[in-house]
């Protein structure tokens, strides 16, 4: 019985391989490829181990079905050009748009939360940020003291628009907004960060990976929201903070 | 059959020619080398002889020699003896020598381990490792082989870089080595003595908003002769953005610098610029930015200089249709190949023949390696007839090694090598391709020897140290332009 069927290498494939084409996109054709491990591989495994056949398999691998794909993380799809906005330095969120509130958010101690509700009806600032970006760090703290001093009143969260990959350490993609949250409490500890902060899950593969959907690609990035939930004004980069910027 | 090295040279005053006998005619004299005649592998290996491989262990934290024709380790050296915890073993580079089996040296780049265990600035791992660069010997003449530490360039120049090294060739053979470094953006070149000096260094950033790259030389304290950039000074991420990942949010600035590779007959280097899809292209005489390629598909073939002010060269780059990582090379410099990724994952061709860079043009793009494939590593042959490519893959795909005919553009055969594929580099024969695989997955890993003219692969060899970078040891300056000079 081939229990390995993709972790394990068998030697007769060595001069056989060469050649053939090798999988490329998400069906195997012809014998001596090697099928990627994606979301329909493992059901086929798992049919193929129950079931003990290689008919159903191949007949499986072969529909046209198994030509969809989708770019994200999980599956190891790059995305197209098209799918995040045409170029790598896509624009943000434009001016007067109405800012999404939709997207997975997580608070320091770990549970979800809503940020239409956070945001609703109050003016409201979001400083995207990634703690392995120590400029983004630091123009936290930055804000923060002039945001205190000119504009008390205002609302301003910071969100860390990144979760660490555990992987390696035996962490997994599950602990991955756990160690996001302790290293982020950390910053905040070391930099004296007093505002609301948060962690946002991101697949930058994925079109609606968050990055993607708002057009961040460099931090600090920060969103001024107005009271109606429309982008007022947008900052990239370290700011030298003067009034009227919020 | 174990045979002592004194064995070993009794025998071969013995019977004359050892190698006319055991087929191994590379062996020294004075080299602790294991002979392997009468054992059961010994047929399959002995067509690798003069082959040395050497091995980084990207995770494991050694590096380790290899006698690809017995094969065994002729000697290894764990890095953590230098005083670092958890060593990341980069990026390495051999110097020629003409019996690498009594000696050679080599160059090794280190980075902290903070990344890429992890992709973030953790706090179990921040303060761990470190970027360095270290020149150091194997020396196989005596009885036992050993490999030491020569110098620390970090420590010698002030300045410590953490990604690809590359040994100048050319007008620039036994001159120069060029250290990069994507978290710093920062490129320098040495002496390649053991007591380096500091010849150039570059500093690239974005502007985000003018969409513009400033390339700058930038110098050491007049003072101390030395630059501040040491350990983790001058990190703009505190972790190297890993493959595929050029789209992560990142500083403003960020151009993700990859590595300086030489051109073999001109006096040329490239700058690669990952997240900019770009390479810059330097005159190794004076060291200026010339031009700056666009590799994209799409884009135009460079990018124009807008202004140079001082030591500051600053080109319009208005649009990136796509990331862009490894870049360099053929062995003749008839063509230079840019690897794209992640938004395009095809590899790019220009001629690369006139000493104006601003006139190389676009000539063929080697396409269809589908959006789960981006070309990454390159790894020449002498006589440039072929190009060999790593098509690396996100778990859980495998990822593969690919063969180019360069008179076609055309991909002429593939191996599924195994998960996580790296490096290729080419024998000092020119026979056969050697790759590693499983650089960063912890999973199935090994060596692969691949002929390049039959297309079999011939043997695999396990390891488990991780390998993201090895080397076949060239035998002289010229063997230098199929080594990783010319590409990464």
């Amino acid at each position: 019985m081939e229990k390995f069927m993709v972790a394990r290498r068998r030697g007769t494939d060595e001069s056989t391989l060469a050649n053939l084409p090798v999988c490329v996109g998400k069906s195997a054709k012809k014998q001596g490829d090697e099928a990627p491990l994606g979301r329909w591989n493992v059901a086929l495994m798992l049919g193929r181990k129950v079931l003990g056949g290689t008919l159903v398999l191949t007949a499986c691998l072969s529909g046209p079905w198994t030509q969809f794909t989708w770019a994200d993380s999980k599956d190891g799809v790059f995305p197209s050009a098209d799918q995040v906005g045409g170029q790598v330095y896509r624009d943000p969120l434009a001016i007067g748009t109405y800012f999404p509130t939709d997207f997975e958010l997580y608070d320091m101690t770990g549970e979800r939360v809503n940020l239409s509700q956070l945001v609703s009806v109050r003016k409201t600032v979001i400083a995207f940020f990634v703690v392995a970006v120590p400029a983004s760090v630091l123009e936290l703290k930055k804000l923060q003291d002039f945001a205190a001093e000119q504009v008390p009143q205002l609302q301003v969260f910071n969100v860390h628009a990144n979760t660490i990959q555990a992987d390696l350490t035996g962490g997994g993609p599950n602990r991955a907004v756990e160690d996001s949250i302790r290293t982020v409490a950390l910053a905040r500890k070391e930099h004296g960060l007093r505002n609301p902060t948060f962690v946002a899950p991101n697949d930058t593969m994925s079109p609606t990976g968050l990055s993607n959907r708002l057009g961040v690609r460099g931090v600090p990035t920060i969103f001024v929201l107005g009271a109606d939930g429309k982008v007022q004004n947008i900052f990239i980069g370290p700011h030298n903070w003067k009034p009227g910027d919020l | 059959m174990a045979m002592s090295r004194r064995e070993f040279l009794q025998r071969s005053l013995t019977f004359g020619t050892i190698g006319a006998t055991s087929g191994l005619t590379g062996l020294s004299a004075f080299a602790a080398r294991h002979n392997p005649i009468g054992e059961g592998t010994a047929e399959l290996f002995e067509k690798f002889d003069g082959n040395v491989v050497l091995l980084a262990g990207k995770y494991s934290g050694l590096v380790h020699v290899m006698d690809l024709a017995v094969p065994e380790t002729l000697a290894w050296f764990p890095y953590g003896l230098t005083g670092m915890d958890m060593p990341i073993a980069h990026h390495i580079a051999a110097m020629p020598s003409a019996d690498p089996y009594s000696g050679f040296d080599f160059y090794q780049t280190f980075q902290p381990p903070m990344a890429p265990y992890v992709d973030e600035n953790s706090p179990e791992w921040r303060n761990r490792g470190d970027f360095r660069m270290y020149k150091m010997r194997f020396d196989g003449s005596g009885k036992q082989n050993r490999i030491s530490l020569v110098s620390d360039i970090s420590a010698a120049t002030g300045m410590a870089l953490g990604v690809h090294v590359a040994i100048g060739v050319g007008e620039n053979a036994n001159k120069y080595v060029a250290f990069a470094d994507g978290q710093k953006d920062m490129v320098l070149i040495t002496t390649v003595d053991d007591n380096p000096k500091t010849v150039r260094a570059f500093r690239l950033d974005y502007d985000i908003l003018a969409r513009q790259l400033s390339v700058s030389h930038v110098f050491p304290d007049p003072a101390t002769g030395k630059f501040d950039y040491q350990g983790r000074k001058g990190v703009k991420t505190t972790h190297e953005a890993m493959l595929g990942e050029e789209l992560i949010p990142a500083d403003t600035t960020a151009v993700f610098v990859d590595a300086f590779t030489w051109h073999p007959t001109l006096p040329l280097g490239a700058i690669l610029i990952r997240r900019l899809g770009c390479c810059c292209i330097v005159d190794t005489r004076t060291w200026e930015p010339l031009a700056l390629l666009s590799t994209g598909k799409g884009s135009p073939d460079n990018f124009q200089l807008v202004k140079q002010q001082g030591d500051t060269w600053t080109f319009s780059v208005p649009a990136v249709v796509t990331p862009m990582h490894e870049s360099g090379f053929l062995t003749n410099g008839e063509y230079f190949l840019a690897c794209n990724n992640v938004l395009q994952n095809l590899v790019t061709v220009y001629q690369s023949t006139d000493p104006n860079p601003n006139k190389w043009k676009k000539t063929h793009f080697v396409e269809g390696f589908g959006n789960m494939y981006m070309p990454m590593h390159t790894g020449n042959v002498p006589d440039s007839r072929w190009a060999c490519l790593t098509l690396w893959a996100r778990k859980p795909n495998n990822g593969f090694v690919c063969k180019i005919d360069t008179k076609t553009w055309k991909v002429v055969a593939k191996w599924d090598i195994g998960p996580d594929p790296h490096t290729v580099d080419c024998t000092v024969d020119g026979k056969y391709m050697t790759a590693v695989y499983s650089g960063h997955q912890a999973g199935q890993s090994g060596l692969v020897v691949i002929n390049c003219h039959t297309d079999k692969i011939e043997a695999r060899i396990p390891s488990p140290s991780g390998h993201h970078d090895h080397v076949v040891v060239p035998r002289d300056w010229e063997g230098m332009k199929t080594s990783r000079s010319t590409s990464v």
